[in-house]
Parts: structure tokens; sequence; C-alpha cells
């Protein structure tokens, strides 16, 4: 799996920012699947997430050359939680609703989720199903056919659906995910936007980083600070 | 008796004398002349006897005390003490029936020089003859204007008895009522027509005739003067036993008060004594405590200089030593005691505690406190007279005491190191010493005993008050309930929340007091061994607890189970109206405020609430440590979608704040 930073070096002229969420129920991999794309570990004992946690990771889309900047809100699954979530679907561009394959359950919870982001969940939203654990296909449940099958009866609603299956222990399809995501998500409006320098007319979070583009980019310098105190005797 | 004058009171002792030292009124009676053949009241008891039973005796001189048989039996007695005793257990009843068919008795006259003649104590039965046995009566008073000095009183109606009996052996029987058919009980209000069933009896007094429950009264009597008269009281030996009325017994104990028993308050003599015996103890403590803190101080000076000594003695030699200074310590020890009290070796032979002889090997000691000479117990076979205390013991359990200064500066050393210095103590000095300290750890302890039970009484408060909060809040909320009125399904509701945590309280409560007080055995329940003392307190307690308790739950259940399904229908009603300013909310994007109609809060809506309330208080705990963060790692491009979320956050735990109202946190 290539590193999405280094991409990001050579497209370094535009940055859009857009706000991802993540849903599903408790295990079913949510945090899993943001900890390989954003850090690319995996840990075999993650501990159930409290709230909602905070991520950033960048891909890039060469064809178009924006880099796609995401913020990634991993909210917990539990039950105790579920007030959270809404507040962080209001004002999302994109959702993973994740599902476990090896379960049927979940797979149902997630498309509940899907009905729950149509109905209230800002238009345009770009919602991707994803199946996770893919790592145990002798066990799963879900399969490939029901996917499509639910997708197809999704078609004509205004949202765009997507699938994918991805193992978050393995690696497999975690970065395919957010590849197909940046391209689903309305680039060619941001684009329009900066162009138009009708700043703010859209969403605030997304002018607000627009405008940073052009800055330092504070998170290699970190990068380097880090690489420096590593190499030094203390 | 205050106001006993010298006189009376030798009075007394007079007449009390005879029975209380018979020994020596016989020394006295031999003493006296056998020629002379009056009989003395005062003589003694055994001396009568002999003379009334064996007439022939009564010419004999008496026996020496060797000689001493009992007159009715013949049975030999070593003193006449034993033989007192004997004639009244084994002949105090014949003595009664043998009386009546005696030949009269002719009574020798003693006189009796009690305890010196030449003081005139001499007691002579003429002062009585001469005072007419008309006085036998008031003679049994004490006269006090009598002269001390001669005769007694008391011993009047006795010579009179005599003089009596010796005409008539048998009361007399001259005055006696006759009894004739249809004859009553002569006490007034009895009216028993005298049978052979009811009884005929005449008293022996007065002579009338009574029912036999009238007269089971049994007093001591003796002839008149003359043949006519009626017998008289005898409350002395040798008045006869006869069955009287109870007119008559009466009388008697009328008789008795003139004479007034000899009683000697001697309360106050007692508390003298005890309480010098104890300020005595008191001062010995003392004394002792002072020699101990002295002993310590001269004993930890000579410690210190021996280390000094010991030193020099290994830098220089080995030559010097210590023997040169051991006399100095004992001579200063014995200051200590004081040479009085220090004993003589020569002069004791034996322990002074336990009076085991000294020899060979029960060497003699001295107490270096008290300066007795002590054995020294080695092999634990007697008591422990003495030994030698390490001081560190005695200091450990005397911290408070007023040491000297060498002492005050050794004093943590000494007690918490092995203590090489000892002293030879008794077990006397050990005691006083150690008083103090014992009654203190009594003290210590009866506390300990009730302090285990402290938690007890302070679950028991509580439990107190939660049971009146309980029957308040029930008795509010059963009227509550029967009103049953949708208008005030709030206030129940409140009753029935507060209602629910004071029985949760109290059943912590009473389940506390079940651990701490109860383990179990076999699968029961049992009272732990050392609040047994207490067993009956600690199991009211928890049992009252318990039924309450139970009691209380199931009225509450049953309520409750009730009232459920009545707020069930409004509780699907809110939800309603909950999803829909839910949905106003969402669908705005920027929820406004909810509307001042308040919608009316259930039980599940303000549980749901809450929680959401704290999540969000915990989300948005979290996104201020990811701000901070991210500030730290200056990645000051994530820093505005945080913000914005923390704000977000912000605004909806006011949201939820203000939804809950008074039911907040």
């Amino acid at each position: 799996m290539a590193s999405p930073q280094k991409s990001m070096n050579s497209q370094t002229s535009r940055l859009a920012l857009f706000k991802l969420v993540l849903l599903g129920e408790s295990a079913v991999g949510k945090s899993s699947i943001v900890h390989r794309f954003v850090k690319n570990t995996f840990d075999d004992m993650r501990e159930s997430t409290i709230g909602a946690a905070f991520l950033t990771q960048t891909v890039d889309v060469p064809e178009k050359e924006i880099t796609v900047k995401f913020e990634i809100w991993d909210t917990a699954g539990q039950e105790r939680y579920k007030s959270l979530v809404p507040m962080y679907y209001r004002g999302a561009n994109a959702a993973l609703c994740v599902y476990d394959i090896t379960n049927e359950q979940l797979f149902e919870r997630a498309k509940d989720w899907i009905n729950e982001l149509k109905k209230q969940a800002p238009e345009g939203i770009v919602i991707c199903l994803v199946g996770n654990k893919l790592d145990l296909e002798q066990d799963r449940k879900v399969t490939q056919d029901q996917v499509t099958e639910y997708l197809e009866s999704l078609d004509g609603s205004e949202n765009i659906v997507l699938s994918a299956e991805c193992s978050a222990k393995s690696g497999d399809g975690v970065l395919d995910i957010f590849n197909r995501i940046a391209r689903a998500l309305p680039l060619d409006q941001r684009i329009q936007e900066w162009a138009g320098g009708a700043a703010g007319t859209r969403s605030r979070s997304s002018t607000y980083s627009g405008r940073r583009t052009g800055g330092v980019d504070l998170g290699r310098g970190d990068r380097q600070l880090r690489l420096l105190l590593l190499s030094s005797c203390c | 008796m205050s106001t006993n004058s010298p006189e009376l009171r030798r009075n007394k002792r007079v007449l009390g004398s005879p029975f209380k030292s018979p020994v020596k009124n016989l020394a006295n009676i031999d003493a006296a002349s056998p020629s002379n053949d009056v009989p003395h009241n005062n003589s003694n008891v055994t001396s009568i006897r002999n003379d009334i039973d064996h007439p022939s005796v009564k010419n004999k001189e008496i026996k020496p005390i060797l000689e001493i048989f009992c007159p009715i039996c013949k049975e030999s007695m070593i003193s006449l003490n034993q033989l007192n005793q004997h004639i009244d257990d084994e002949h105090q009843k014949t003595d009664e029936q043998n009386l009546s068919p005696e030949p009269p008795v002719v009574r020798r006259e003693l006189q009796i020089d009690l305890l010196n003649g030449d003081k005139g104590f001499s007691l002579s039965i003429d002062e009585g003859r001469k005072n007419g046995n008309e006085n036998i009566r008031a003679g049994l008073k004490l006269s006090r204007d009598a002269n001390p000095l001669k005769v007694s009183p008391s011993p009047s109606p006795g010579a009179g008895a005599r003089g009596s009996l010796r005409s008539n052996e048998r009361l007399s029987r001259n005055h006696w009522q006759t009894p004739a058919s249809g004859s009553k009980c002569s006490i007034e209000g009895c009216n028993k027509t005298l049978s052979v069933k009811q009884g005929i009896v005449n008293c022996r007094r007065c002579g009338k005739l009574f029912c036999n429950v009238h007269t089971n009264f049994k007093v001591r009597l003796r002839n008149g003067p003359d043949s006519n008269s009626i017998p008289i009281f005898e409350s002395l030996k040798y008045g006869i036993w006869s069955r009287v009325c109870r007119n008559c017994y009466n009388d008697k104990l009328d008789s008795i008060k003139i004479v007034e028993p000899k009683v000697e308050d001697l309360t106050g003599t007692f508390k003298r004594i005890r309480m010098k015996k104890n300020e005595d103890k008191e001062l010995m403590r003392n004394k002792i405590k002072k020699r101990f803190i002295k002993l310590v101080e001269l004993l930890v000076d000579e410690d210190v200089k021996k280390k000094q000594r010991k030193s020099q003695i290994s830098k220089w030699n080995l030559f010097g030593g210590s023997d040169t200074n051991e006399p100095t310590v004992l001579e200063q020890a014995i200051e200590i005691v004081g040479h009085d009290n220090w004993m003589e070796d020569s002069k004791t032979h034996n322990c002074t505690i336990c009076y085991i002889h000294f020899n060979m090997i029960t060497r003699k000691h001295h107490c270096r406190l008290c300066g007795s000479i002590v054995c020294d117990d080695l092999f634990g076979e007697r008591k422990l007279c003495s030994i030698m205390v390490p001081i560190n013991q005695l200091l450990d359990k005397l911290k408070n005491l007023n040491y000297g200064a060498n002492a005050r500066s050794q004093f943590l050393f000494l007690l918490l190191n092995e203590c090489s210095i000892r002293f030879r103590c008794c077990i006397n000095c050990k005691n006083h010493l150690l008083y103090e300290w014992k009654q203190s750890q009594q003290a210590k302890l009866d506390l300990n005993s009730t302090d285990k039970l402290v938690p007890l009484f302070e679950t028991n408060k509580l439990l107190i008050i939660l049971k009146d909060q309980i029957v308040r809040y029930m008795n509010r909320f059963e009227y509550l309930f029967q009103k049953n009125e949708a208008t005030n399904g709030d206030e129940i509701e409140q009753v029935r929340e507060k209602l629910l945590v004071y029985l949760k309280d109290y059943e912590g409560c009473s389940n506390q007091i079940k651990q701490s007080f109860y383990g179990r055995v076999n699968n029961a329940l049992k009272l732990r061994p050392e609040f047994v003392d207490n067993e009956r307190l600690i199991n009211n307690v928890y049992r009252g607890s318990v039924f309450f308790l139970q009691d209380n739950l199931v009225k509450f259940k049953l309520l409750s189970d009730k009232l459920s399904e009545l707020t069930q229908m409004e509780l699907e009603d809110s939800k309603n109206h909950f999803a829909q300013i839910e949905g106003v909310q969402i669908s705005k994007n920027s929820p406004t405020p909810i509307g001042t109609p308040e919608p009316r809060l259930t039980k599940k809506q303000i549980r749901e609430l809450r929680e959401q309330l704290m999540v969000m208080n915990e989300q948005r705990f979290l996104v201020e440590n990811l701000i901070d963060d991210t500030i730290k790692q200056r990645k000051f491009d994530e820093l505005g979608s945080l913000k914005e979320n923390k704000t977000e956050l912000i605004k909806r735990i006011n949201e939820l704040e203000k939804e809950l109202g008074e039911f907040g946190f």
C-alpha cells in the first residue's frame, strides 16, 4: 500500500477539505479502518472508542490535480453514544457505514444508518457501505449479492451510495475506499469556488481550508522535526 | 444510738456478755464461792439446765471445764460453746416437753464479777428481787437511770421467772376460759364456732378461747407473779414456748420494741478505714514511683559510665574493674530506698512474700524499690516473688513519668533497643508501679468493647432518619396515587423517585450491618463471634431494618407497578412529542432552543436526557483535549473544525441542560 503522504508532496497546490464520518455498530472495525488509513497500523486489542475521535488524512486525486484532506470523525458504536452521532454526520461530506461481513445483523444496522443518513444528513453526502473483516472470508455471512441487491434498491435516491469491502487487519481495500470517496466528492464544485474566488458560499470549513492550502505545510514540518529528534542522541 | 452515754453502753455490754463469753463466765463461776447457791440469772445456761434437769447436782460444785457433758443425753462436749449449740439444736423441744414434770428447781445465786470485782461490776440477783416481780416487764426495758455499775435490769425477769417456775413448772391455767358448746373464737371478726375441727384452743396467756388459725403463734411465756395473774412474756431462754392468740402475740411485739436492739452504725468507721488504706496504698505507689525514677536515673547513668569505662579499658588495658564501682551502685540504690526500709540480711530468714526459708539455693534478694528481702524464683515453681526487670519494659508502660535528665536523654534509645539494664523488683512493687497503667489498660479495653458497636449505632442512626423519610414519602405516594389525577403526575413521579432512592439507601444500610456483623456459616447467617456479647442488640437492629424494608418494598412495588401502567401511556405521548422536537432540531441544522412549554418529562426521558448530557460533556472534554493537542503539535489547519465541533457541543449541552431543567444534575 502506497503511503498517501508521498503523493501529497507532488501535488501541494490545491487542498480540498472534506469532513468524513464513520458510522456503524460497535466492534465492526470503524476505528481500525481509520487507523489503517491514517497511520497504517493495526491493533488487535483496540479499546472501544469513547465519544468520537478526530483524525485527518489526505488523499491525492492526480487527474484533477487536487489533494483531498479528510477530517475524519470516528464515532463510537456503543448505544450510549448514539446521541452524539447526529452532530457529526450533520456537517459531513462523506459517511462510511461500516458493517461486519461475518454478521448479518450488523449489515442490517448499517442499512439503518444509511436510511437515517438519507433522512437527516445534508444532501449530496457521499455514503459508502463498507464491509469490514474481509480477512475472515471463511466466516462470511453477508454476500456480495446481498449488497448489490440492496444498492439496487436504493437506486433513484439523490445520494451517491458506494459499496466496498476491506480488511483493516490486512489493509486490503482500505485505501481504495478513501480513493473512491475522494473521487466521488464534488471536487469540481470546489475547484469552481476557488476559481470564482467566491469564498464562503457553501461551507465554512471548506473555504477556511481552501485559503490555507498555499501556506506552510505544518504537518510535514512536524514530521521532519520528529525525524530530527529520532536521529539525535538524546 | 447516738445518745449512748458511756454508762449505757457498758450496761449493754454487761447484758450481752453472759452469752457471748461463756468460758469467761465459767471461769468466774468457778471462782465464785460454791456455797452460794442462789441461782444467778447471769450464770451460764448450761449450769441452769444442769440444775433443772438434774436437781441432784444442784448442790454440787460445778465441775471443771474438762468434764463437760450434755445434761440431757450425756454426750461429752469439748467446750461450753459447743454444748450450748448442742442443746439448742437437739433438745430444744424435749426441753419444753420435759419442763413441766420437773420438780421445782432450787437455784443458786451466784455473785459474778465480770471484769473486775473492785470496780463493782458484780451482778446480783438481789436487785431484781428488790424491785419486785411487778417490775419484771418494766425490767425488760433498759432502765437508763439504774445504777450502771450495779445491776443490769434485764437479769431480773430471769430471776423472777425462775422464782415462779420453781413454784409452778407449768404455766398457770387458772385463768383459762372453759369451752362451752357454741362458744366462738375471741378474735374480732372471726366468728368461727369452735369445734374439734376448727380447734378449741385456749390462749396460754390471756386464757380466752380461739380457733386453730388464730392461735398459730408461739411466744415464750412464764407464770405471772401470783397464781391468779396471767402469764407474762419471757424472751429469754427459760421462757416456755407456748401457743398464744394473735392479740397476745401482737402485744409481745410491742414489748420487744421496748428493748432497743443495739445498733451501731459502722459505715463511717469503715469508710474512714478504707479511705486510710487507699491513701496508704496511693502513698506507697507514689513512693515506689519516685524511687523508680531515681533508680532509673541511677542505672542509666551507671550504664553510660560503664560504657565509657569499657571503651577506656579497651583502649588502655584490662586493668581496673567494675568491682570498685559495684558497691557504690548498691549504696546508691540503698540510698534511694532508704536505709530504714532496706531489710537487714541477718534478720531475715524467710521471703517476705512467699515465706520460703532461704538456704544455699534459695538466695536472698533485695527488691530495689521497697528494700524488702524476697526470694528469686529461678525455676518458676513458686509464684514469682521477684524478677530482674529490664527497665525498658517498664519505661514503655510508664512513659509519662518525670524522669531525670539522663534517662530522658536516653529515653528513646532505651525504649527501642534491647535493654541490658535490669534491676531486682518484687511482685508487689511491680503491681504498685503498674497500677495506673493497668487501670488505663482496663479502661481502654472497656472502651474497645463499645467501640466495636460504634458502626452499628451510626448505621442505626442513618436507618432511623431514612425510615422517617420513607414513611413520609410512602404516605405521600399513597395519597397521590389514590387521588390519581393527571395533574399530579409530575409530583407522583418525583415522590416515587425519592422513595426509591431512600429505599435503596435503607437497603444499603441494612446490608452494611449484615456484612459487618454477620458471617455465613453453612449457608446460614450467623453473628460473628466477636459480637456475641451484644447479640440481642445487633439482631434486633438488623431484624427491624429487614422487616421494615420488606414491608415497604412490597408496598412500593405494588403501587409503582400500578403507576407504571398509567405512565406507560403518558410515556408514549411524550415520546412522540420528544421525537417531534428532535426532528425539528435536526432539520433546522441549527437547533433553536426548545419552546417554552416544557414537555412533561417522564422518568425514562429524564434518564435519556441525562445520559445524553453526560455523553456530550464527555465529548466536549475529549475535543478540548484534542484542541490542546493540535495546538501543541501546531496543526492549526485542523483546529478549525475542532473548535467548530466544540462550540456545537457546548450549544447542545446548554440545550440539554435547559431541557432537563430541575431534573439536571
